[in-house]
């Protein structure tokens, strides 16, 4: 149990750390259903998904560090508003 | 600012896991796949690998997929390998007249481009087989369209624009019973529904990488094993593949296709339950922000089983879906059904005339509600929150088209 809890907590720190904004939620999203799918889990088949997300861990991790180099611009989900194209209009 | 990204369609982000995949290839690992030095052995491995997983994820074996550069090379070679491999074989000496392709009104451009050119050489001539109001052919009339002289019928197997799935399995059986090449265009599909090219019976399948995750500029084409052996090429040159496409083979973009192609058959049944979720959110969504029969239309089959599940395309009358889209198009991403406006033919200035889509037209669809009609589509990392923003910022949009021309 400790291992995947672990895991679990780890996978979600990596996952906040990339920069993209649809990336960054579908890895937490993926994380979570993955971990709920498979939470029933013993033996041989909780060791292979275990394995599997330490690849995925692998992953995350490369891929956090270079998001973190070349960072994406922000979503226009990351704003607090958004405007009409005609505030914009009069804004300008 | 990244906009809210509803053109999934047009075409997909290169996912995480295929663009860590595709790394090493683009920096340490450059060996050609045809050497035999150590340099050369590791970028074969996973050509190999990629074209393995390539294979799983539509049921046929590894010999069977051919790496191509784009959806338009696959669906042009097998358009002109059918015709060439046809004029090579005893029957071609019988027949009087130009080869016939049938195939439908709503393909895409490289098929429709590739049949009219033929056309006009004098190459073969070819039947399009119009759609229903839903946007999807009927075999029996792919059937009556077929003729003595028809050696391909080529069908996509779902439609861009408006996510109807074409009748394929039944298309390919009527042509395996008249000995007819059968092909179709799987570029939207894949990704999105499961494809098993035993069970669709297709004698070639095109596939494209960057609808479903992969970079752009790769993609493929499957060949039935007793199609390929006689086969011609469409490029000729240094053997990589097979002797069936000549160029060195684009290592990283292949093992990014090959990656795609996994996380897809991984994948399956969740995206699409994700994909089907999100795009009936979007339209609950925007049904609840615009006042009651601004939606005039939403395209496509009704019926879930006969369409994309990601695919929302929707008609409002009164707007213009070019020029919002293109107001709008900082914070927001999606397509429309016409074009801003088409060049009169006498090279006069550009009057206000859009563009239609061929497939809008193709499903009778009124010219105001084309001029109106936005595709929207969804994908694996489209999320919820994105799904209610899109559709603050569509219909707010929409509410002031509508209320300036008021």
């Amino acid at each position: 149990m400790k291992p995947a809890v672990s895991l679990y907590r780890q996978l979600l720190r990596e996952g906040k750390k990339l920069t993209d904004y649809n990336f960054r939620m579908y890895s937490l999203r993926r994380v979570r259903q993955g971990f709920a799918e498979d939470a029933s889990l013993t033996g041989e088949a909780a060791n292979k998904a275990l394995a599997f997300g330490k690849d995925q861990l692998a992953m995350l991790q490369r891929q956090a560090i270079l998001s973190q180099l070349y960072p994406a611009a922000p979503s226009v989900m990351e704003t607090n508003t958004f405007e009409t194209a005609s505030a914009e209009q009069k804004r300008h | 600012m990244q906009c809210v990204y509803l053109d999934y369609n047009g075409t997909s982000p290169i996912f995480p896991e295929v663009s860590r995949e595709v790394l090493p290839y683009v920096t340490s690992c450059f060996g050609n796949p045809s050497s035999s030095h150590a340099h050369g052995v590791a970028s074969k491995a996973a050509v190999d690998l990629a074209r393995k997983r390539v294979a799983a994820l539509i049921g046929c074996d590894e010999d069977e997929i051919v790496f191509t550069c784009s959806g338009t090379e696959s669906d042009n070679w097998a358009l002109l390998g059918a015709l060439r491999q046809h004029a090579s074989t005893a029957a071609a000496g019988d027949r009087s007249g130009a080869p016939h392709i049938v195939s439908s009104a709503i393909e895409h451009p490289a098929v429709l481009e590739q049949l009219r050119d033929l056309q006009r050489r004098g190459a073969a001539d070819f039947t399009l087989v119009g759609v229903g109001p839903e946007g999807a052919v009927c075999a029996r009339e792919v059937a009556e369209a077929v003729t003595e002289r028809t050696v391909l019928v080529t069908l996509m197997h779902s439609n861009n624009e408006v996510g109807s799935l074409q009748p394929v399995a039944e298309v390919a059986r009527l042509c395996r019973e008249r000995g007819i090449l059968c092909h179709t265009d799987a570029a939207q599909s894949l990704g999105k529904v499961k494809i098993d090219v035993r069970e669709l019976g297709v004698d070639m399948l095109t596939i494209v990488g960057h609808k479903f995750g992969a970079p752009k500029g790769i993609a493929a084409l499957y060949i039935r094993r007793e199609v390929l052996a006689d086969f011609p090429p469409f490029l000729l040159g240094g053997g990589q593949e097979g002797g069936k496409r000549a160029g060195t083979e684009s290592t990283a973009m292949i093992v990014g296709l090959g990656k795609a192609c996994q996380i897809a058959l991984d994948e399956a049944d969740a995206t699409t339950a994700h994909m089907r979720k999100l795009r009936d959110l979007l339209l609950a969504s925007l049904g609840r922000r615009l006042p009651p029969g601004t939606l005039s239309r939403v395209h496509g089959p009704s019926d879930v089983a006969r369409r994309l599940p990601n695919t929302l395309s929707i008609a409002v009358d009164g707007i213009r879906a070019a020029p919002l889209l293109k107001r709008i198009g900082d914070r927001f991403a999606a397509s429309a059904g016409a074009a801003c406006h088409s060049k009169p033919a006498d090279g006069s200035a550009a009057a206000d005339c859009p563009k239609i889509s061929a497939v809008l037209r193709a499903m009778g669809v009124p010219p105001s509600l084309a001029v109106g009609t936005i595709r929207l589509s969804v994908g694996r990392h489209t999320t919820a929150d994105e799904v209610e923003r899109g559709a603050d910022i569509l219909a707010a949009a929409i509410r002031q088209e509508l209320s300036a021309a008021a």
